[in-house]
């Protein structure tokens, strides 16, 4: 099957498109980064494959993201290209369309949110545009999907079109920067004699503008000293021509001198200058001085939404399904089919309890997602990095290490994936380290668990103050970190773009919250089914056999192991331990747990229990402590897989259990000085 | 040497327009953003916002609005115009 891809510079809609294009689901949102590795998926009618590629604003990448896009052209050449370009900033983006036609690969140009440039002011010649740049350009609204399909048949109909005779896409460098390109061209030519002429080209003028991944590219292809040598004998050149600029100046400024004259034909902004609805916004979300309580007072209407307004209404009542109808149906059933009294067990107290005991928990889940996509949706996220960059400052990250952080209340593992967007290693790397202190939506059904039983009228308050902790603990490890030998200092800085606020769509916010949820149900069925087997066995296992007294079972004789050592901390019983060991598998696995020890029919009944084995200050110690003490098993392996170390994998565990301890400990000791028990 | 009509932009009172002198002061990663962005030498530029206690500064080209640390907007030459 043949390769399309999708290249175009950061928020332009390449995913909203994809999204559109074929049958996969890509998460969207409205700020530079969303997308940081390549997405493959099939066409509607099945005709080709689509990949959707991390925006870049040209194929010199800056960041790992963006070092994406220059790798693929070179690994895998695709069949043809869509470049969608942002018509509200199209002599920008049209930087990056240069570099895609040297390439010389059949494309066409989905011109993008014609109606953000209209409502602007600006209008777009597409006829002139498609005309200089000898490619199709359609206009689009990837949103909507308005003009998705033509673009489609333009590029069934792109071969035919290449077929002739047409000159290739081609700008003068002037001579000595030609002369380079041509030697280069020639020996890569003779090294890859497969290729087209025009892709040696590109990979020479790549090498010249200083493309460090086409740069391991070609020493793989020549020999390096050669290529050095060829450089170097261009740079002295240009400067004995009484140049200034390096050649890799040279060449932009060539490009964008070509650019710019062809975007003052193509384009016609006379009618451009209100100040737009954005800036209004604006004024009031990024005020100096309110912007920052605005962000909180949010942040805190969500947990009350979350908690208080919605999500324990709704969750009472799949409580109330699964406790009742679904448990003692089951029961029946299975007494019906003369099941025994292992299976019946096995299924009603071991799976119903387990896996049903999160499951009642989906209602806060999906809310808290939801909340997510709108921040996410709107571009109100970009405003967040730069109201706490001069935390972040302060600490030694930068405001963009706060977009992980946010996504990381969803699940931490996209959010340590999303740190590929910041350009600074140092500071990517302690990103993905202290993303785990965010409290994931794994981690709620424990607080709801917990604060709905000891703290039931304050239980936004507890659970944002929870919320909170973890990202006062990140924040100070953040600055302990970075001023230790471990990471090196290196220059700082933060550029954040802030694009055009939107009206999030409905359709979109469902579908994002939709795919959440779908991963937090598939994990219901797969992880946490397992986890509850193996509790439940484990339970009602013992050295005597099936069917001892729990106490008596392998979980108790584990747990008990490790009993101990929690005692300073208020909760040194085997229960408490066990669930904190599978739960490392995935948190929600700790309430599993919790159902399938205190074998409780009901979240009231469990509540009961939870009150006579804890005391309000052990439970709240036991939060702490659950909110810090390990990344999950998924986390651990992306940062692993991300770090590219299993040094810092194994760190990310050991520190996290530390601090968790030490916090807990404090919080109880503390707790008990001052007259609670 | 110091030429009387350069300026720092954080001096620049929110919504004046000023004129982008060189970026040669700037990191190098810092001043590729920049220019992948649009913005290089002899570019306008207008001031939108000025953090408080120090932090980031929202400048604004050609419709793009852009948040950088006052420290690097401190290291742009700038003209008035």
């Amino acid at each position: 099957m043949n390769t399309i891809a999708l290249f175009g510079n950061p928020n332009t809609g390449k995913t909203s498109l994809f999204n559109k294009l074929t049958r996969s689901y890509a998460s969207v949102g409205n700020w530079a980064g969303v997308t940081v590795e390549k997405k493959v998926g099939t066409l509607r009618d099945r005709s080709a494959l689509l990949v959707d590629l991390p925006g870049a604003y040209s194929l010199h990448p800056l960041s790992l993201d963006e070092g994406v896009t220059s790798r693929f052209l070179i690994d895998e050449p695709p069949a043809s290209l869509i470049n969608i370009v942002d018509a509200s900033q199209l002599e920008r983006n049209l930087y990056l369309t240069v570099q895609l036609l040297e390439y010389g690969c059949p494309m066409v140009i989905g011109l993008n949110m014609i109606d953000v440039a209209r409502g602007r002011g600006i209008l777009i010649n597409e006829q002139l545009l498609a005309a200089e740049l000898g490619v199709p350009v359609l206009p689009i609204i990837a949103r909507s999907g308005q003009g998705t399909r033509a673009l489609l048949q333009q590029l069934t109909d792109l071969p035919s079109l290449h077929d002739g005779a047409k000159a290739s896409f081609r700008l003068d460098y002037g001579s000595i920067i030609e002369n380079t390109a041509l030697t280069l061209a020639e020996a890569i030519q003779a090294a890859l004699p497969e290729r087209a002429p025009q892709y040696a080209r590109w990979v020479a003028l790549q090498l010249i503008e200083g493309n460090p991944v086409v740069e391991q590219y070609a020493y793989s292809l020549l020999p390096p000293e050669w290529i050095r040598q060829q450089l170097e004998l261009c740079s002295t050149r240009l400067t004995a021509d009484n140049e200034e600029s390096t050649p890799a100046e040279h060449l932009r400024r060539i490009r964008t001198q070509w650019i710019t004259h062809l975007y003052n034909l193509a384009a016609d902004h006379s009618r451009s200058g209100n100040r737009t609805l954005t800036e209004k916004v604006d004024a009031v979300f990024t005020h100096p001085l309110f912007g920052i309580p605005i962000f909180l007072l949010m942040m805190f209407a969500i947990f009350k939404l979350t908690f208080d307004w919605a999500g324990n209404l709704l969750a009472d009542q799949i409580d109330a399904l699964i406790a009742g109808p679904i448990s003692s149906g089951a029961t029946s059933l299975l007494q019906l089919l003369g099941a025994s009294a292992f299976t019946q067990g096995l299924i009603v107290d071991g799976i119903i309890a387990g896996v049903g005991g999160v499951l009642v928990f989906m209602p806060q889940i999906a809310i808290l997602f939801l909340m997510i996509s709108l921040v996410e949706d709107s571009g109100y996220m970009a405003r967040i990095t730069l109201l706490m960059d001069r935390m972040m400052e302060y600490v030694g990250l930068n405001g963009k290490a706060f977009i992980p952080f946010i996504i990381g209340f969803g699940c931490n593992v996209p959010a340590v994936m999303a740190a590929r967007a910041i350009e600074q290693r140092r500071e990517r790397l302690l990103t993905i380290l202290l993303v785990p202190l965010m409290s994931c939506s794994a981690r709620l059904p424990v607080y709801t668990l917990f604060a709905g039983v000891f703290f039931a009228r304050h239980q936004a308050v507890v659970v944002m103050i929870l919320y909170l902790l973890g990202m006062v603990v990140a924040l100070g490890l953040a600055r302990l970190l970075s001023n230790s030998p471990l990471f090196a200092r290196e220059k700082s800085f933060f550029l954040v773009e802030l694009p055009p606020y939107r009206v999030p769509q409905p359709l979109s916010l469902f579908r994002n919250t939709w795919e959440k949820v779908k991963g937090f149900l598939h994990k219901a069925g797969t992880i946490i089914l397992a986890g509850s087997v193996a509790i439940w066995l484990l339970s009602h296992l013992g050295m005597q056999g099936y069917g001892v007294d729990m106490d008596h079972s392998f979980l108790a004789a584990i747990g008990g192991v490790f009993a101990p050592l929690l005692d300073p901390v208020g909760f040194g019983t085997w229960q408490a331990v066990a669930a904190l060991l599978t739960g490392f598998m995935a948190k929600e696995v700790v309430v599993s747990t919790m159902n399938i020890i205190y074998h409780a029919p009901t979240m009231e009944g469990l509540g009961l229990q939870l009150s006579s084995a804890f005391t309000a200050l052990q439970a709240f110690s036991f939060m702490v402590f659950v909110l810090l003490y390990t990344p999950c098993l998924a986390t651990v392996s992306v940062i692993r897989k991300e770090t590219q170390s299993w040094k810092w994998a194994g760190f990310s565990i050991l520190y996290a259990v530390m601090i968790a301890y030490v916090l807990a400990l404090l919080i109880y000791q503390l707790g008990r000085l001052i007259g609670y028990v | 040497m110091y030429l009387c009509s350069n300026m720092q932009l954080t001096a620049i009172p929110s919504g004046h327009s000023v004129r982008i002198h060189s970026l040669e002061s700037l990191d190098l990663l810092l001043r590729r953003r920049l220019m992948d962005l649009g913005i290089r030498e002899g570019t306008t530029i207008s001031i939108t916002r000025r953090g408080l206690w120090g932090g980031p500064i929202i400048i604004e080209y050609k419709g793009q609005f852009i948040g950088i640390r006052q420290r690097e907007a401190r290291l742009l030459e700038v003209i008035g115009s």
